[in-house]
């Protein structure tokens, strides 16, 4: 985001304004007749003044225009882009809950086998993801509670059993 | 408990719709209950085997979670004369569809995965198929990694072209590896492969198996009966004696040593 150029050119056409007024003080004065130039010269020479500054007032205002022209341009790109990764569940909000190939390459090794032979199993103990693993109940029970705290698992109590399932979509 | 396996490939054009198509036939031929399914939506082939007269429910309704895969599948065991027991799924293989599939988003594709879980389990605890055989489409996309995810074992097909070797190893390597995926390599239309004098072909094999580190369980040569004969007509039911019938035979023995 171009921020800084703008408050720069914006402090720009705040200063040129302020030399505006000025100018305009200077021809009220005239006016009142408290300056001490004559009032032709000082027509001439605030009227030229006046022009130099409302010229570079203008340029300057072009630049801020721009500026909030490309802001805009970059917000809206952004917001797209945002609303298409939401759609496509392709951003990291979108992932959490429910497996998919993304979420079983994040899981670190150990996890990935578990959840993959739960998988299989859709819903299971953790004595049968361990027949499907080959590695010992308790350890498998350990990674399951693991799962389920990631959020990826869910468990289920059945009268004494526990019976763990994946986690439906996001 | 039956076996899910997934033929993958990293090129198109490897042959993996006519060998899982073939391999099916020889299973079923074999007495086993088997089920062929078409998820490669992108381009699906099974149709012009099979050629499914009314057929108005396919894969691609399965997947969007809004049939059962068991509505979905067509008796073909009349393509094997009545000598075994085939079923397939189709791909919908209309324009429209596949447009559809490709625009598909990442959202659906992700939910895919668990709907292909649901299927497998569908079809081998609840339907009690011996085998269920997965065409898929080629390369690393999502349908097809979710394929071989959910596969017991997976085949990957490859020629022998250096582009195809070189792209197969990195997929194994980065994918296949990291899934901890049972994996065979089947090498198709390897050319002079028929001529070849047994040492010649152990060295390929070696040199493949170093590179794959992975087994190689066939080479298949080309030969030019294999792609006279119309995909219609299977051809390990119309040439059962032919070497390369022999030979899906055997790479059919080894995957059911897996």
């Amino acid at each position: 985001m171009k921020r800084r150029p703008l408050i720069a050119t914006h402090r720009k056409v705040f200063i040129t304004m302020g030399r505006y007024l000025c100018l305009v003080i200077e021809v009220f004065d005239t006016k009142t007749e408290r300056s001490l130039m004559s009032k032709t010269e000082i027509d001439t020479n605030a009227l030229s003044k006046m022009e130099k500054e409302f010229s570079s007032m203008r340029i300057y205002l072009e630049q801020v225009l721009t500026l909030q022209k490309e802001i805009l341009e970059k917000l809206a790109k952004e917001t797209e882009k945002r609303i298409d990764e939401e759609e496509d569940g392709s951003s990291e909000g979108g992932l959490s809950g429910g497996i998919s190939v993304a979420v079983l390459l994040k899981l670190p090794d150990h996890l990935r086998k578990t959840m993959i032979a739960l998988s299989k199993l859709i819903e299971g103990r953790a004595d049968e993801v361990a027949n499907i693993t080959g590695r010992a109940r308790a350890i498998e029970s350990g990674y399951l509670n693991q799962l389920v705290r990631l959020g990826y698992v869910k468990k289920v109590r059945r009268k004494h059993q526990i019976y763990f399932a994946v986690e439906s979509g996001a | 408990m039956g076996k899910l396996i997934a033929l993958h490939s990293y090129k198109g054009g490897t042959g993996k719709s006519y060998l899982s198509v073939n391999l099916a036939t020889i299973y079923a031929l074999q007495g086993k209950k088997v089920c062929l399914l078409d998820l490669d939506f992108r381009a699906p082939t099974l149709q012009v085997v099979f050629e499914p007269k009314g057929l108005k429910c396919f894969l691609n309704s399965v997947l969007e979670g809004t049939i059962s895969v068991r509505d979905c599948l067509l008796d073909c065991s009349d393509k094997l004369e009545n000598k075994g027991k085939l079923y397939v799924g189709f791909a919908d293989f209309s324009t429209e569809a596949i447009r559809e599939m490709v625009t598909k988003g990442k959202k659906w594709e992700i939910e895919a995965l668990q709907r292909i879980y649901k299927m497998r389990k569908e079809l081998l605890d609840d339907m009690k198929f011996d085998i269920v055989l997965v065409d898929t489409s080629p390369g690393i996309q999502y349908l097809s990694i979710n394929a071989v995810v959910a596969s017991d074992v997976a085949v990957v097909v490859s020629t022998l072209d250096d582009a195809d070797i070189m792209g197969t190893s990195k997929m194994l390597k980065e994918l296949y590896e990291t899934f901890e995926k049972e994996t065979a390599i089947v090498i198709n239309k390897a050319i002079g492969g028929a001529e070849w004098a047994d040492p010649d072909k152990n060295k390929v094999v070696e040199d493949l198996q170093n590179k794959y580190k992975e087994a190689v369980i066939g080479i298949l040569p080309c030969f030019c009966e294999v792609g006279r004969l119309k995909r219609g007509d299977l051809f390990v039911l119309q040439n059962p004696k032919h070497p390369f019938t022999e030979m899906l035979r055997v790479i059919a023995a080894k995957l059911d040593l897996f």
